[in-house]
């Protein structure tokens, strides 16, 4: 490479340092710092010494297997329940019609409430007194409360998920949507096939992409929820978040609380990627089949 | 629903939400193995027709049968109709074999013989070496085989061809076009077949819909439609026409006498019917005659040419009658006579050439 090459690429790189300040300063220091915790460091409270226990204690921990498995299922089923529901509204909003417009929008607003917000307005609903009994026991359907907040399956923090991500799957999934020509599905239905053989074998593998960034952009998303959990999540289980702040703020153990948020973190990247690679295969066998 | 058609659509009309309407009133049949075309301009209802034919809208008046079957109701996936789109609508996703064996996994055909016909059209359209690729590796003429394959594959009574060479450069139109009527020869199927090209019309149907303003204006074998073109719009609209005003003055055996800006033309009578006393005349610039200088007899002026263009295999000449008209006059001759500006010919038109035309509605 000449002089005047290497000063080019070199300056360019300069320039880039702005940007790639800020992903290694911020981003690589704290990933960097839960890594070195992880392994015995920035104990603060004790002495720092590099080692494996805190790594060793994930092995028998009960607490931490059962919160890993937790999350894995609420991320994969959000990010599984949100694209399936949202994948008809796409579907239905893909050609305009007097007043989609605002149908888009209004399917959108959750998307604008904070979680924490949603989680409470959501508890409204599902308590003891709240407005489902309240209504229910009007009704004279039920003859005392019911109770839903909280419930062991996590079906509440399920439905929080699906109604706060429907709206970004439904943002990505329309666009997409939009993007299969009316000729390709004209040329479908031409072929023989009606509405679900057209979703199967057009939709689902033409928007392929989509909905996999979709998936994974939900499941890391879900993998990591603190707050929809502790608010309407099972009070005998933890999320793998819940669980990495109890560990640090309850149990005081850093380290620990630091191998928790790595495995957080392999979590969200591993699952993620994996549910997008079983997405492209169901995807794909759906297709070649009838 | 006479038995013998492979398709009827009867006084068929059809208005869309906004209240435009596309199609009034009209009726198309196709004898099997019949290659039946559309052929009008832009926005005439061709295509919204070709579409109620293949199912994807349903006319708000008027029927569509299939054979003895009435299929207006019933929805494309469930017709027994293929169709080639102008876009050729192929799917991006599948290779060459997926898309053409699309109709048939639908119509859950043996895996085997799925295979087989697969195989077999492929043959038809050669296409045997890119039958791996996706659409985007294939030219647009190949993609156009590939949607022609995918049609012939379902062996649907009737396919439909939405303008399916206008996408294709000129040179490989016209050999698409010969393959294309081969191929409906071979394996007789009945083609309704939309197309705004007059030539590609005349060269491959059996029978013509000429059509404008949502309606059929005249229907025939090309040669009927080309020689005897109903009213001055057909009369353009296919191929180049020289239409000129004139009265009726006298019957004179077989045919008319008329008055017109050429002078006293005759006219052989196409019809029994008694023509209205104002006309107008039609003739094709091919049937223009050129005659010695000292010609006489009837039909025959002076043509003083202001325009001579080489066509390649014909002249094409423009010209005015002086004293007469100043209506540009067409005629074309073979390439090898030599034809100046300036220049003045004697012209002669045949009187079974000349056509009066019926007043357009």
């Amino acid at each position: 490479m000449n002089t005047r090459r290497l000063r080019k690429t070199a300056t360019a790189y300069v320039l880039l340092l702005p940007g790639l300040g800020v992903i290694l300063g911020f981003v690589g220091v704290v990933l960097y710092f839960a890594f070195a915790q992880s392994f015995g460091q920035y104990t603060f409270a004790g002495e720092d010494a590099w080692n494996l226990d805190s790594w060793r204690q994930l092995a028998g921990n009960d607490r931490f297997r059962e919160a890993f498995f937790y999350s894995l299922r609420i991320a994969t089923l959000s990010a599984v329940i949100s694209v399936a529901l949202a994948y008809p509204l796409a579907l239905w909003l893909r050609d305009p019609f007097p007043g989609s417009t605002f149908a888009g929008a209004v399917l959108k607003i959750p998307y604008l409430v904070p979680g924490l917000v949603a989680a409470f307005l959501y508890v409204n609903f599902i308590s003891f007194n709240g407005f489902i009994n309240q209504v229910l026991e009007r009704l004279n359907i039920i003859d005392s409360p019911i109770r839903m907040q909280n419930d062991d399956r996590g079906i509440g923090v399920l439905i929080l998920q699906a109604w706060k991500q429907i709206p970004l799957a439904l943002l990505l999934l329309v666009g997409a949507v939009r993007g299969v020509g009316n000729d390709i599905y004209d040329a479908a239905r031409d072929g023989g096939a009606g509405p679900g053989s057209r979703f199967v074998h057009i939709t689902l593998p033409m928007t392929l992409q989509t909905l996999q960034a979709a998936m994974i952009i939900i499941f890391i998303g879900a993998a990591g929820d603190f707050s929809f959990q502790t608010v309407a999540g099972p009070r005998g289980t933890d999320s793998l978040a819940q669980f990495m702040f109890s560990t640090k703020n309850l149990a005081d153990d850093r380290n620990f609380a630091a191998v928790v948020g790595l495995m957080l973190m392999a979590l969200a990247l591993f699952g993620s990627l994996a549910l997008a690679g079983a997405t492209r295969l169901a995807v794909n066998r759906g297709r070649y089949s009838r | 629903m006479s038995e013998e058609l492979a398709l009827r659509a009867d006084g068929v009309s059809m208005v869309f939400d906004n209240g435009f309407q596309a199609l009034d009133d009209v009726s198309v049949e196709a004898a099997p193995g019949e290659f039946v075309t559309l052929l009008g301009p832009s926005g005439c209802g061709k295509t919204t027709l070709l579409r109620l034919v293949g199912g994807f809208l349903e006319p708000t008046q008027g029927r569509i049968w299939l054979g003895s079957l009435d299929v207006t109701p019933v929805p494309p996936e469930k017709r027994d109709t293929a169709m080639v789109f102008q876009s050729y609508a192929l799917f991006p996703h599948m290779t060459v074999d997926d898309n053409i064996d699309f109709g048939l996994r639908r119509k859950k055909l043996a895996k085997a013989d799925r295979r087989d016909r697969v195989e077999e059209v492929v043959g038809y359209v050669s296409l045997e070496s890119q039958r791996r690729k996706r659409p985007e590796a294939l030219s647009g003429g190949q993609q156009q085989r590939v949607a022609l394959a995918r049609a012939l594959a379902t062996r649907a009574g009737v396919i439909l061809f939405d303008e399916p060479l206008s996408n294709l450069d000129a040179k490989l139109r016209e050999q698409v076009r010969f393959e294309l009527r081969r191929l409906q020869r071979e394996h007789g199927f009945t083609a309704l077949y939309v197309t705004h090209d007059q030539a590609e019309a005349l060269a491959m149907s059996d029978t013509v819909y000429v059509m404008n303003g949502g309606r059929v204006i005249q229907s025939g074998p090309p040669e009927d439609i080309y020689d005897r073109p109903r009213n001055r719009f057909v009369a353009g609209f296919l191929g180049v026409a020289n239409v000129i005003q004139g009265t009726v003055s006298s019957r004179d055996g077989n045919g008319y006498r008329v008055d017109t800006g050429l002078g006293e033309l005759l006219v052989s009578s196409n019809g029994d019917e008694e023509p209205p006393g104002e006309v107008e005349l039609s003739w094709r610039p091919e049937d223009t005659e050129f005659v010695d200088a000292d010609y006489v007899g009837d039909n025959v002026f002076d043509l003083k040419v202001t325009e001579s263009v080489f066509l390649g295999n014909l002249i094409d000449v423009v010209g005015i009658v002086p004293g007469l008209t100043n209506e540009p006059i067409r005629a074309q001759l073979m390439r090898h006579t030599a034809v100046d500006v300036g220049s003045v010919l004697r012209t002669r038109i045949p009187p079974e050439r000349l056509r009066i035309l019926e007043p357009e509605e």
